[in-house]
């Protein structure tokens, strides 16, 4: 399978993302709902697998994402602003 | 009230102790217990509109046919329009009421991205329509 481009693996991560504070907010009320937390750590274990799969070849997603050996990698990715190198999709 | 106890939700916090100032709590009023029947309108009560029946003195939408009458102004498909469908009727007033949520009719996750919500139920596109007053903008 091919890898995932930058844009793919971000959208799967917002997607994921999007999921979990829905099933979040639906657990707050429903903490003992079965099938939500099964939902919950499914998507949870996705989002996971599609953070470290964005940051081992992108770079971090976060200051706590971690860093190269020989440079502070954050600076190295786009900035909030620069649109075009963000967007998804 | 321990509000800090385990598994406290605020569903589980509606109960008597927050209501006890105002009557009885709506599970109380609504609940399907037999012996609740005599002061819950049951849906078929709320239908057939009591105020219609009692004639135009004590009826608020201004009609004085029977509810029975479907030429009944405030009638719609079988229901008073003003009063029949007031199920809330006899709850303490200034309260608000959310039914509680099931774990049902999800979207899959890429419709449920592009909705806004992983819920069927919860999907409410609210679009402006034009005010239906005339001459109002």
């Amino acid at each position: 399978m091919m890898p995932k481009d930058r844009n793919a693996l971000m959208h799967d991560i917002q997607v994921y993302g999007f999921a979990l504070v829905e099933v979040n907010l639906y657990l707050d009320t429903h903490p003992g709902d079965q099938a939500a937390i099964a939902c919950y750590n499914k998507y949870n274990r996705l989002l996971e697998e599609a953070y470290l799969a964005y940051e081992s070849q992108y770079g971090p997603l976060t200051i706590h994402g971690g860093t190269d050996n020989d440079c502070w990698s954050w600076v190295k990715g786009p900035w909030p602003w620069e649109y075009s190198a963000n967007t998804s999709r | 009230m321990n509000y800090n106890a385990e598994n406290r939700t605020p569903c589980d916090r509606i109960g008597e102790e927050l209501f006890s100032h105002v009557g009885p709590t709506p599970t109380q009023r609504y609940g399907n217990k037999q012996e609740n029947r005599a002061t819950a309108p049951t849906l078929s009560q709320a239908v057939a509109c009591p105020a219609c029946k009692v004639g135009a003195r004590q009826n608020g939408c201004g009609c004085n046919r029977g509810a029975g009458d479907a030429s009944c102004p405030g009638r719609m498909s079988g229901r008073c329009r003003v009063h029949g469908e007031d199920r809330l009727a006899g709850m303490p007033l200034a309260m608000a009421y959310v039914p509680m949520q099931e774990w049902r009719n999800l979207y899959d996750l890429e419709p449920g991205f592009e909705r806004g919500t992983l819920f069927k139920e919860l999907d409410f596109p609210f679009f402006p329509t034009a005010c239906p007053r005339r001459g109002c903008r």
